[in-house]
């Protein structure tokens, strides 16, 4: 059970942060179990496209039509989120502001650094004014003032919305995050606040800093 | 809905391959275009220039179908609520757009410029529906191969595939196969003979029905089916059985016909002989030996027309069994005596607007005229007698024109012509007042030729 604010998965590669976003965001069908999203079941057809219509998911490995223009990529998806017509143009301008893109918002999207690229997808992402807000390495291919900027507007959603942030970084997640879960080999591991994070690690595990030592002590005790 | 549509639409791949699109286009119509303004025949050109525009739609349609699966965008289109078979319809439905766009606007084109010399008759719509069905289709099986496929080379070999098809069934259908007149390239009405004759859109309908049928079938496999969604997604499936249905019996019905004539249409529905005839007043030579008439549609062309067949038929005026009228009829493909009182010289539909065009096309046109007032009737080049490809040459010599290589075959008839060509006009005329009737019976060997 996940609630509003910002809520950061962590883990090494391959525990399955992004097939549980992937999850999430109804790309896939869990194999057992069930996942309930926004108070609906998602293997419900109804149901899962009114979960979809208030969310926002940004995929590890980005797409983009490179012949779109920011503004027409943003507007693409708003459109696909059935956001009404009369809105449309207002939250693609808004979105595009708030990842800091309005002065390229005309660019085309295969003229865009990859910085750039993932802050329109994370305009795409946050159109809708999601209630769950799904983002796989939101922060990759950012320079430190962006990754400031990122987290704040991930504060800032995270106010009205849930935020998941699945992230190598344990900085992020210690900067922006409300929760922190550890995944490992597919389960979690560890959720608890960043603060009960820190708690858990002991000088001697590996890490600079109290959350990276924390991360690695229960990734040890994982291991075990 | 609109509003994807027309973001799809700015950003259409078949955008970018427009100018080329229309430059084989342009090709491809004025490769037919002839230079008589013949509503029927111009008709025909626009639905043959799919032969340069269809690949390139069935490409950019793959190409298009196949970019979310290429771009790595799949996981986050599968994130949105809008309905991905609906989605992937509109950007089909923007390629289809500019596709009909530029086959609309080179049909206007060609209209236009028709309107502006044709002496008879109006635009024969059934072509044109039928390539703009063929275009419906071709994307709608383009988008779904590249949706099915989403490789980067599907959409080239979707393209080459198109062509091979394409030429591969116009070469099957001049060779008589009823199914290879389903080639959206192969003309879908009688043409020339509709001119003469009401004849009825069988063939058009027909491929209209074959080419929506693909649409059908494109536009079902377009939302990639999965069995082990049949519950939740009938749709597709039932739209994909409806366009096998319906593709299926148009080609079933097509495979039933028994081909007549190549150029005109499908026994199995009626042919031109049992269509009724057009009335028209043909436009006539005035003070001319031989009263040329011609259809209407051909008026210009009877100026030169009547120019050759009076130069040629010349020297044989006046002559028993010389023509003084001619008249034009339809599914013929050379010059004709008929015998009678006078004879009566008919002409064919589809060479004649070749003379002042393709010049092998007039020359032999020239030669069979030639050869037609020598010898009796249906005499082909091949069947005459040294001594009337002797005269006939001859007869052209005299109208200063050139004669195709098959009147110049056998020992002596050069010669001969050469001899014949350079007597007096008084002594042709003597000459031939005593041989013609036994030249034409094809008794007079060439060594009677002076």
């Amino acid at each position: 059970m996940i609630g509003t604010g910002v809520f950061g998965l962590l883990g090494p590669n391959g525990a399955g942060k992004t097939t549980l976003l992937r999850m999430l965001a109804t790309v896939i069908a869990p194999s057992s179990g069930s996942i309930r999203l926004l108070d609906r079941s998602p293997s419900d057809r109804g149901e899962r496209r009114e979960i979809r219509r208030r969310l926002g998911y940004l995929p590890q490995a980005l797409g983009y039509y490179p012949n779109f223009t920011v503004a027409e990529f943003v507007e693409y998806f708003a459109l696909l989120k059935e956001i009404p017509p009369a809105e449309v143009s207002r939250s693609v301008a808004v979105a595009i502001e708030r990842v800091d893109l309005g002065d390229r918002a005309r660019s085309k999207m295969r003229t865009l650094s990859g910085g750039m690229l993932r802050r329109a997808g994370i305009a795409q992402a946050i159109v809708n004014s999601p209630q769950l807000l799904l983002l796989d390495e939101p922060t990759a291919g950012l320079d430190p003032e962006q990754r400031v900027q990122l987290r704040a507007l991930l504060r800032e959603i995270g106010r009205d919305a849930t935020v998941v942030v699945s992230t190598h970084l344990v900085e992020d997640v210690g900067a922006a995050c409300d929760q922190v879960g550890l995944m490992f080999a597919g389960r979690t591991v560890f959720t608890g606040t960043p603060d009960e994070l820190i708690g858990r690690g002991d000088p001697s595990a590996a890490g600079d800093a109290p959350l990276e030592r924390g991360y690695s002590a229960v990734m040890a005790q994982a291991r075990e | 809905m609109t509003g994807i549509l027309r973001i799809e639409a700015r950003r259409n791949a078949l955008l970018l391959l427009l100018p080329v699109s229309a430059l084989l286009l342009w090709f491809s119509i004025n490769h037919q275009f002839g230079s008589l303004a013949l509503w029927t025949a111009r008709s025909a050109a626009v639905q043959s220039s799919l032969q340069g525009l269809a690949p390139f739609v069935v490409g950019a349609a793959a190409w298009t179908a196949s970019r979310d699966e290429r771009r790595q965008l799949s996981d986050l289109l599968a994130s949105t609520p809008r309905d991905p078979w609906q989605r992937t319809m509109l950007t089909a439905a923007s390629t289809c757009g500019w596709a009909l766009a530029a086959y609309l606007a080179a049909t206007a084109v060609v209209f236009s410029l028709t309107a502006a010399n044709a002496t008879w008759g109006h635009p024969a719509w059934w072509p044109v529906a039928a390539g703009a069905a063929a275009i419906v289709g071709g994307t709608a099986v383009g988008h779904a191969a590249g949706r099915l496929v989403p490789s980067r080379f599907t959409a080239p070999l979707a393209a080459l595939a198109v062509y091979a098809l394409m030429t591969g069934t116009m070469e099957a259908a001049l060779h008589r196969a009823p199914l290879g007149m389903l080639s959206p390239i192969y003309d879908s009405t009688g043409l020339n003979a509709s001119v003469f004759y009401r004849t009825t859109p069988d063939l058009a309908v027909l491929q209209i029905c074959v080419y929506l049928g693909l649409a059908v079938i494109g536009i079902g496999l377009s939302a990639r089916p999965r069995l082990q969604h049949l519950a939740e997604r009938r749709g597709p499936v039932i739209v994909t059985a409806v366009g096998l249905g319906l593709t299926t019996v148009a080609v079933a019905v097509a495979a039933t016909a028994r081909v007549t004539d190549p150029t005109a249409s499908l026994a199995w529905f009626g042919t031109s002989a049992t269509d009724s005839p057009v009335a028209y007043r043909p436009a006539c030579s005035d003070q001319t030996p031989v009263r040329v008439c011609v259809h209407p549609a051909y008026t210009d062309e009877l100026a030169t027309v009547s120019t050759v067949v009076n130069q040629i038929a010349a020297p044989l005026a006046g002559l028993p069994g010389t023509p003084t009228a001619t008249v034009q009829v339809a599914d013929a493909t050379a010059p004709r005596i008929e015998p009678g009182d006078p004879a009566l010289l008919t002409l064919p539909d589809l060479v004649i607007h070749g003379l002042d065009a393709p010049a092998d096309d007039a020359a032999g046109f020239r030669t069979r005229l030639a050869l037609a007032l020598v010898s009796a009737p249906g005499t082909t080049p091949a069947g005459s007698t040294p001594a009337q490809r002797a005269l006939a040459l001859s007869l052209l010599l005299r109208a200063h024109t050139s004669a195709v290589d098959m009147l110049t075959s056998g020992a002596g008839v050069t010669q001969a012509a050469d001899e014949l060509a350079s007597l007096e006009p008084r002594q042709l005329t003597a000459w031939l007042s005593t041989h013609l009737a036994a030249l034409r019976a094809g008794s007079l060997p060439l060594t009677d030729v002076p």
